[in-house]
């Protein structure tokens, strides 16, 4: 896991009006469980494919969601998306305001580390 | 030379097989020694420490164990102690493993 959104270069508002939409935070949630295509999460959310789309486009914008290819029967691909947000926090302490995005990441450690808990 | 047991195409095949499975278990060991040191995860020490045992130093052991019996450095009774070495690594490499499995889940 990455922490600090500095990182990414995204500011805590975009992060913040982000996670605001409803659709986003369904988006994200939808996305966490397993890679789904912009189609799927269309029927999923109840919104047009282009809505779906708009938001997605922020959201890779943001690094909280990235873009896999996923072979299809017919022998095409198509490209699925897959949430990277594992951990938002905000912190207010004694006249301080911190924030830290933990993101998902691709690395073999990280996976493993993540799948040995999941036993 | 039949200790060693490379003289036969299959001998060597099983050799292969061997190094092989040191390789790709030593890279499981590897990678989790990495999410050891990123995710600072216990359970990834003992993981790596298993991973190791199980498949680098028992197949240290097993290759170096047979050659200096093969070479007469080591008397061909004692092959048994090699053997029981390599298990005894083994053994404790798979209850590493299972320790980790234990703290990883235990949480």
């Amino acid at each position: 896991m990455t922490p600090d959104g500095e990182m990414a270069g995204v500011d805590l508002a975009t992060v913040v009006s982000l996670l605001d939409d409803e659709h986003v935070r369904s988006i994200l949630i939808a996305t966490s469980e397993k890679p789904r295509s912009a189609n799927e999460l269309s029927d999923r959310c109840g919104l047009s494919t282009s809505s779906i789309y708009r938001r997605l486009e922020r959201l890779t914008d943001a690094d909280l969601v990235t873009e896999r290819t996923r072979p299809r029967s017919d022998g095409h691909h198509e490209t699925v998306y897959v949430s990277r947000l594992d951990r938002f926090e905000l912190t207010i302490r004694d006249g301080d305001i911190s924030w830290e995005v933990d993101r998902r990441s691709d690395d073999v450690a990280d996976q493993l580390t993540r799948l040995w808990g999941k036993f | 030379m039949a200790v060693i047991g490379f003289g036969s195409p299959v001998g060597l095949l099983a050799g292969l097989a061997a190094t092989l499975s040191a390789i790709i278990g030593l890279y499981i060991g590897y990678q989790a020694y990495r999410g050891l040191r990123r995710n600072e995860e216990r359970s990834m020490r003992w993981l790596s420490v298993g991973m190791i045992l199980l498949f680098g130093l028992t197949y240290l052991l097993a290759v170096a164990g047979q050659g200096l019996i093969a070479f007469r450095i080591v008397p061909i009774h004692l092959q048994n102690v090699v053997r029981l070495a390599v298990r005894l690594t083994q053994v404790v490499g798979l209850a590493c493993i299972a320790y980790s499995l234990r703290i990883a889940t235990g949480r």
